[in-house]
Parts: structure tokens; C-alpha cells; sequence
């Protein structure tokens, strides 16, 4: 997710996100949005004061942008805490403010690293609702993440990762069809045949899984070199 | 494609990190009574040493002098404290915050930029 964000170059190998390389830091930015594993708030901020700033930060319009932050913090019941500082808040809260920092500026792309880990049901749902609301709207969406009911909940594509390689590629459904054993013929059974290597062990830590909802274009595009 | 009104987004970015820095600074009590003492105590350290020697440094009181090895001795501790302060401060941020929000909405000349804002205020 660094290497397609920006945050780090590629050593080889090419890469492009809504059509622009990944080596091109200055045109990424406007095109993706990013929402890593820590939420990349700052504790003695508001809300509020964080979510302006990350707008002022983008050049956005400000009248626009104070209503669109507005209805977000409501969609995400955080219009009555969004002028406590952020280092008050609890892990939930503090994804949902991240949450609405990534997508605040309409970007063609948002990707998310394990968006839900560590909330509350509660709160992993009213999450798991809006990136699906984000995606069914047009915006495409890279989710990676070890909880595979979210995947199954709002992927259209899964890519499942093991030991630095796209082991398999497809749709939640066809991933489910190849798993041989297991009752129910999961995600979940998928994932665990996948990433089981000859000796029978798995790989605990390695496994992940990518989602990416494709319905509107392409996300990545890699060719490796040679 | 460069990043246009780079400089006000690195003004707004040092403004901010300084309000946060000072909001910070405020709520850790312990950390604001360190800074205050380490603001005073040099200061008066200063002040004492000015009354003391400052006739002498300029030539109208002979009665008091300053050995080398004083002198050499108040380098020594001042070297010290610099070395200190600047230990204090790079360990204090060792680590960016909030880098991927940083890197990803302005470029990293913006990000510098407005770090030296934020130290400058």
C-alpha cells in the first residue's frame, strides 16, 4: 500500500493508480486517498480542526467543504464529539475522523490497510456501511485486511497475498468455488487452502487479504519487469 | 505536476504543528515546569555572571578576573547543555507524526517547509 500510495518507491517494476505512475508522487495525490492501519490524526487537534486542516491542506473550497465535513461526521455519529481533541477519542472514533480525512477531497481511489481492526461491532459496521456506500457511488476502493467477512462483505475482487506473492485473483464467489475441503466452502476455507504451503503448515503472519472494488475501473495496474 | 501554493500550505502546516506543540506543551504540567526551569535557570545563571564579570570583561574592574580554566570550564558545561537540548529534541520527534497523511495530501518540500515553520515560531 506504501509502494501504490507514494510513500515508497518502487526498487522494479512499474505500477500506475487511476492511470497515473506510482512514481509520480505529485499527480497520485490528488487521484487517492488513505486511510493506513494507525490513523494518521494528530491528538491535540479536534475533529473538526483536523478535518479543516486536512481540507485547507488539498485547496478545497471551504464553504463546500465545512458542509460535506458536517454530513460526514453525522453519517458517522461524530457531530456531538467533534470539537474534543482527538486524543480523547476512542480507537473507533478515531478511524471514523481518519475515515472522513481519506475520502474528504473525492478521491478516484481510497485505499484502506485493515479498516476495521480493533472497533467495536458497532463501530466496524457503521464503517464496513460507508465503504460500501463509497464504493456502490463510483469511487474505487483497495481494502487490505485479515478479517475476511468484511471482504466477503464488500469486495467484488479478492487478491489473497501469502509470503510476498498474489497466490490467487478473483471474485469472492469463484475464490469460494476453489476451496476444496471445509463445510461451507468459504472465504475462509479459500484462504486457508491458499495459503498452506507443501509441508501442511500456514502462514500465521504472511496471509492477507486485498479487495479492490472494480466495478467502475482498474486499479492497479503492475507489470513487473522481467 | 507541481503542487500549486506549496509555500501557503507549508505556512499553514508550521501553524498548526505550533499550535499543537503549544496545546501539548500546556497539558503535560511537568514537561511546562522543566521547560520554564530550563528557560530561568540559564537566564539567571546568565544575569549572575553578567553582574559579576561584565565590568571586568570590559576592562573597568581589574579586581575580578577569569582564569582559563573557568573560562574553559563554562565552555565545557555550555557545550554540554547544547549537546543536551539538542539530544532532548531529536529524541522527542524521532519519528514524524501522522507521515502518511502528511505525504500523501502536499509534497515533501511543503512537509519541510513547513517543519522549519513550525520550529521558527
Amino acid at each position: 500500500m506504501r509502494l501504490l500510495t507514494g510513500l515508497a518507491r518502487p526498487t522494479r517494476g512499474t505500477g500506475s493508480v487511476a492511470g497515473v505512475s506510482i512514481t509520480d508522487r505529485d499527480g497520485l495525490r490528488t487521484h487517492i486517498g488513505y486511510l493506513p492501519e494507525e490513523p494518521p490524526l494528530y491528538d491535540q487537534a479536534t475533529a473538526y480542526e483536523q478535518l479543516e486542516y486536512a481540507a485547507g491542506l488539498r485547496d478545497l473550497p471551504a464553504e463546500a467543504t465545512r458542509d460535506r465535513i458536517d454530513v460526514l461526521l453525522d453519517k458517522l455519529d461524530l457531530t456531538a464529539d467533534a470539537d474534543t481533541r482527538i486524543a480523547d477519542y476512542s480507537k473507533g472514533m478515531r478511524q471514523k475522523t481518519a475515515y472522513i480525512q481519506a475520502v474528504l477531497h473525492e478521491p478516484d481511489v481510497v485505499f484502506f490497510d485493515e479498516p476495521t481492526s480493533g472497533l467495536d461491532p458497532r463501530a466496524a459496521r457503521t464503517l464496513r456501511g460507508m465503504i460500501t456506500e463509497l464504493a456502490n457511488a463510483g469511487t474505487t476502493v483497495f481494502l487490505s485486511t485479515h478479517i475476511l467477512p468484511v471482504v466477503e462483505a464488500v469486495a467484488d475482487t479478492v487478491g489473497i497475498l501469502y509470503d510476498g506473492g498474489l497466490v490467487a485473483e478473483g471474485s469472492p464467489a469463484a475464490l469460494e468455488r476453489r476451496a476444496e475441503t471445509g463445510e461451507t466452502r468459504s472465504l475462509e476455507d479459500a484462504f486457508l487452502e491458499l495459503t498452506t504451503d507443501e509441508r501442511g503448515t500456514a502462514g500465521e503472519a504472511d496471509g492477507e487479504a486485498s479487495a479492490a472494488d472494480t466495478a467502475n475501473q482498474r486499479v492497479v495496474e503492475e507489470n513487473t519487469d522481467g | 505536476m507541481a503542487e500549486s501554493g506549496w509555500f501557503g500550505h507549508a505556512i499553514r502546516m508550521g501553524w498548526f504543528d505550533y499550535q499543537r506543540s503549544v496545546r501539548a506543551i500546556r497539558d503535560d504540567t511537568g514537561r511546562l515546569i522543566l521547560m520554564a526551569g530550563g528557560v530561568v535557570l540559564p537566564t539567571l545563571l546568565l544575569t549572575g555572571l553578567a553582574v559579576l564579570f561584565v565590568p571586568e570583561l570590559r576592562g573597568t574592574d581589574p579586581e575580578v578576573s577569569i582564569n582559563r580554566l573557568g573560562r574553559g570550564t563554562f565552555a565545557m558545561l555550555w557545550i554540554f547543555g547544547v549537546f543536551m537540548l539538542a539530544q532532548r529534541t531529536t529524541t522527542a520527534h524521532s519519528k514524524p507524526v501522522a507521515d502518511a497523511f502528511v505525504l500523501t495530501s502536499v509534497s515533501p518540500r511543503t512537509a519541510v517547509v513547513g517543519g522549519i515553520v513550525a520550529e521558527s515560531l
